[in-house]
């Protein structure tokens, strides 16, 4: 079983962070999808999002996978991506939110 | 201070709205460049903050409308995950005041907030402000015209000020609800009309006496001194 990580949130956004989480959850989806169909663009400004939106919401995690992954997108590098979204989906399970 | 936003993703349209709503300002936020560039041609706006990668009209395209159709100098920041030089100079030679890489962080996003304001609005100005005939003392709220006090609803006398602290600036009847009534405020725009024409009559903010507060048809209001000379 893979250790837990507790992140630190402000409690101002409290109300916005599950949907947030939940928006990333689903990114694994469609990413996975995405990469299935050869769309290296929609992977792209996915994780375009991933990178401005993560930090923000106090998962700067978030928006190092979301760089990496753009990047890799770019380069049209399935395997680095494919890599990428299994990190990100390990991340989602682990972290556990703190509002404080 | 109003502020129109473009931004696409709705986590982070919503963050900012919490941010700069719980910092006291009133925030539009638009998905769509073209939706903001309608709301921008019926609206006012103290200031727009714009992303970069929206669909169909980008935030750059956006940023070259809004100097080549808005008369008065609103500052615009950019804020986009867009991190390379040659973006960040593209954005400021077009007319970007300044720029900012996601993630945002709330306090920074703030702090350049406030600093683009007082670019083109001191932010400490005096107790008492002379305009001519007329004092304004926000210490005790009150407006004096010729040194008595003009009797004042409160929202006439925020209603005086916010028109005095822009003047020569064309607002919109949404622009001055929100600024004096507050974001929330159910209130119809007419409400606007009936308490300018109450303070342009209680104010004599009419051209012999040096001022010209004029309706700007659908779209607002906009207070102006007119010189001597020009006043019958």
């Amino acid at each position: 079983m893979s250790e837990k990580l507790v992140v630190a949130v402000e409690r101002q956004i409290s109300a916005l962070v599950p949907r947030f989480l939940a928006h990333r959850a689903a990114d694994v989806q469609s990413l996975r999808a995405a990469l299935a169909d050869g769309d290296f663009e929609t992977i792209r400004v996915a994780a375009h999002r991933m990178k401005g939106a993560g930090g923000a919401y106090g998962f700067p995690e978030i928006s190092r996978l979301g760089a990496a992954l753009e990047e890799r997108a770019r380069e049209r590098d399935a395997a680095a991506i494919s890599g990428l979204v299994a990190r990100l989906e390990d991340y989602l399970g682990r972290v556990e939110v703190k509002y404080e | 201070m109003r502020i129109a936003l473009l931004e696409d993703d709705l986590d982070q349209s919503d963050l900012i709205l919490a941010w700069l709503q719980a910092a006291g300002h009133s925030c539009h936020s638009y998905a769509l460049g073209k939706d903001l560039i309608r709301a921008a041609q019926r609206e006012t706006f103290d200031m727009f903050l714009l992303d970069w990668e929206v669909p169909e009209m980008s935030g750059a395209q956006v940023l070259v409308w809004i100097r080549a159709n808005i008369g008065e100098p609103v500052p615009v920041l950019f804020v986009t995950a867009r991190q390379r030089e040659q973006d960040i100079v593209h954005a400021l030679s077009n007319g970007a005041d300044d720029y900012m890489v996601k993630p945002l962080g709330k306090l920074e996003l703030l702090a350049r907030i406030g600093a683009l304001a007082r670019r083109v609005r001191p932010s400490h100005e005096p107790e008492v402000l002379e305009y001519g005939r007329l004092r304004v003392d926000s210490r005790s709220r009150q407006v004096a015209l010729d040194g008595v006090n003009v009797a004042m609803t409160q929202k006439d006398y925020e209603l005086a000020v916010f028109l005095l602290r822009n003047l020569g600036r064309l607002l919109s009847r949404g622009h001055i609800l929100e600024a004096v009534w507050g974001q929330s405020a159910e209130l119809n725009t007419r409400t606007v009309d009936t308490h300018v024409s109450r303070i342009r009559g209680k104010l004599q903010l009419t051209p012999e006496n040096g001022w010209r507060l004029s309706a700007v048809y659908q779209h607002g209001y906009r207070l102006e001194r007119v010189a001597a000379t020009a006043a019958k």
